[in-house]
């Protein structure tokens, strides 16, 4: 069953003529982690913002199979959880307050104490029990991306929608979020979709992917058959040698950008 | 396991609660020593006698108390309520440490609009419904500015500051026009003073503040949401347009209610809010009520302070809050290692 349905989406900034987005279609399917993937600046933030009415673009979107233009606030809020690209403003609540706003929909005055119990069990899960009272401008890039999920995942949405979910993260992190991702995408049989800009992470973590180029889908579908040599000269302007490793996931050797090779500083 | 959640959670607040018991304190207690301030310092036995059982006091001392200087204590306490508060949410939905009604221009056109009225010879009502429409007046201008998509939070507060000139400028204006004793008036006005409350005046403010301020209460998870960015809040389920106009209307009247019948008392918007930050946090739930709280204690004892540097003299309010405010705006605010304003 398709989780998410995005049908003809166009979109241009106010004021501007050109369109980010010209037609966007693609689906993305419940227990499967779907990414998107594209060159800076081809629209995949923009898309998200589109899908989730922040952007009023056109074309039509659906979530569980129900039209979202027909969805109250609230339904959507509940159905979708929304990861944002890393924030910027460093908050001194504590990381146990930023978790308990991911559940705004039934917060109170007073915090009740269901409410406190699916925090901190999401902060368990996560193995972030002990900087539950740390302030959030005190942890490391790593901690507030997984704080972040955990704000996103702790009202059980059906929906995941995260922006570059492993934007500045080390090696070590970035797989550790996207094996919490994609775990946690199965095991609920949630969809999940999500920006990424490394295609070697996308390759082996996303079971669908959806390559943007000049604001259109230029391909789509399992990694193998998107992520090709002649795929990737094309839309992000590159050389680089497409290898499978011994699981069958292709691997990418970027050689050198395209772009690159026409300087000439003489 | 949820236990554990629970133990942290209160052991994060108990502090929080701790700070509201102390401030409260201190605020019926600067009540108390305000009432007994004056040019006739009366013992602190007769005052609460005479506060709780009116009739045993003596007629001299009930009209000492009940209609002079109980209603300007609590319009103090009431005004800087109403400038913590509106100071506090201004700072949250701008993203700005600088907000305050007086940083954006409300004192100073309140300020103009006093000034109108009296060059036009109104009396003491007209002073406040003109200075009041001028506040609004202002409000609706910097807000009709930040709808616009492009405009930030720091852009909002830097057209407030240019708007302060320039109704600063509009006023001298009119004061450079202004017979010597309008020129008094006027001067006096700016300076910030309680000493025309009266306990209809008082009524309108409070009402104002009862009316305003929980609403603003209820949306206050909304407002924490807030520290994390305004996308971050989008994503959440929050009408971030929405929730700002509404918080700008009523922190609109509860600015224009304060400085309509004190005239400009700068700073206790700006401080308040710092100094609730350090004590407890951003937690909005906490932080909104501690900045009215260390509003209404600053202000009253602001007026105390006022009585009792030369006995017999009242200073104007609005000099002393700078003065006093100042150095201990510094000590609060320095004294976090860090400097995490």
């Amino acid at each position: 069953m398709s989780g998410v349905l995005a049908e003809n989406i166009s979109y241009s900034y106010p004021g501007a003529s050109a369109k980010v987005l010209d037609g966007v279609s693609f689906s993305a399917e419940c227990g499967k982690v779907t990414a998107l993937i594209g060159a800076n600046g081809t629209g995949k933030s923009t898309l998200l913002k589109n899908m989730l009415g922040i952007c009023h673009g056109d074309g039509r979107v659906c979530f569980s199979g129900r039209n979202r233009d027909e969805m109250s606030r609230k339904e959507q809020t509940r159905m979708v959880g929304y990861m944002t690209q890393e924030t910027p403003l460093l908050s001194s609540l504590s990381v146990l307050d930023v978790v308990l706003l991911g559940r705004m929909e039934t917060l109170r005055l007073k915090v009740d104490s269901e409410d406190l119990e699916r925090a901190w069990s999401i902060l368990s899960l996560l193995h972030m029990e002990q900087l539950a009272d740390r302030p959030f401008y005190a942890l490391s890039g790593g901690q507030r991306r997984m704080v972040g999920i955990a704000q996103t995942i702790v009202r059980e949405p059906q929906i995941l929608i995260m922006d570059e979910p492993t934007a500045n993260l080390d090696m070590q992190k970035e797989l550790e979020v996207l094996e919490l991702i994609r775990a946690y995408t199965e095991q609920k049989q949630i969809t999940t979709l999500l920006t990424l800009h490394d295609l070697n992470m996308a390759a082996r973590y996303a079971d669908y992917l959806v390559l943007l180029y000049g604001g259109k889908v230029y391909s789509s579908g399992e990694p193998e058959t998107v992520l090709t040599e002649e795929t990737i000269r094309k839309t992000y302007g590159i050389c680089a040698i497409v290898q499978n490793d011994p699981y069958g996931i292709p691997m990418i050797h970027p050689i050198s950008s395209i772009q690159a090779q026409k300087y000439c500083f003489a | 396991m949820s236990g554990q959640g629970r133990q942290i959670y209160v052991r994060q607040n108990r502090k929080k609660y701790a700070f509201f018991f102390v401030l409260f304190m201190a605020a019926a207690l600067f009540l108390v020593v305000d009432v007994m301030t004056g040019p006739a310092m009366l013992p602190v036995k007769e005052v609460l006698e005479c506060l709780f059982y009116k009739s045993r006091a003596s007629d001299n001392t009930r009209v000492i108390v009940w209609s002079m200087r109980l209603p300007v204590a609590l319009m103090a306490l009431v005004v800087g309520t109403a400038l913590g508060t509106s100071g506090s949410v201004m700072q949250t939905i701008l993203h700005n440490p600088l907000a305050s009604p007086y940083t954006l221009g409300i004192g100073a056109a309140a300020g103009f609009g006093a000034s109108l009225a009296i060059i036009m010879g109104w009396g003491n009502g007209g002073i406040s419904v003109l200075s009041f429409t001028f506040a609004m007046l202002i409000c609706i201008l910097i807000y009709l500015l930040g709808k616009r998509q492009d405009v930030s939070g720091n852009t909002m507060v830097l057209s407030g500051i240019a708007l302060l000139f320039l109704f600063q400028a509009l006023q001298a204006l009119l004061q450079y026009g202004a017979s010597e004793s309008q020129n008094q008036s006027i001067v006096f006005w700016s300076f910030g003073s309680l000493q025309k409350t009266s306990w209809m005046k008082l009524g309108i403010a409070a009402a104002i503040c009862a009316v305003s301020i929980p609403f603003i209460l209820l949306d206050s998870w909304k407002y924490t949401a807030l520290m994390l960015g305004d996308e971050k809040a989008e994503s959440l389920g929050i009408e971030v347009g929405r929730l700002k106009m509404k918080a700008f209307f009523l922190i609109s009247l509860l600015s224009a209610a304060a400085v309509c019948f004190t005239g400009t008392i700068g700073f206790i918007g700006l401080a308040g809010p710092h100094i609730a930050r350090k004590l407890v946090g951003e937690d909005q739930r906490f932080y909104i009520p501690m900045s009215a709280l260390c509003g209404a204690v600053l202000l009253s004892l602001a007026s105390i302070l006022s009585k009792t540097i030369q006995p017999g003299l009242i200073f104007p309010i609005g000099i002393i809050t700078s003065i006093i405010g100042v150095p201990f705006f510094f000590a609060v605010v320095f004294r976090a290692r860090g400097g995490h304003v």
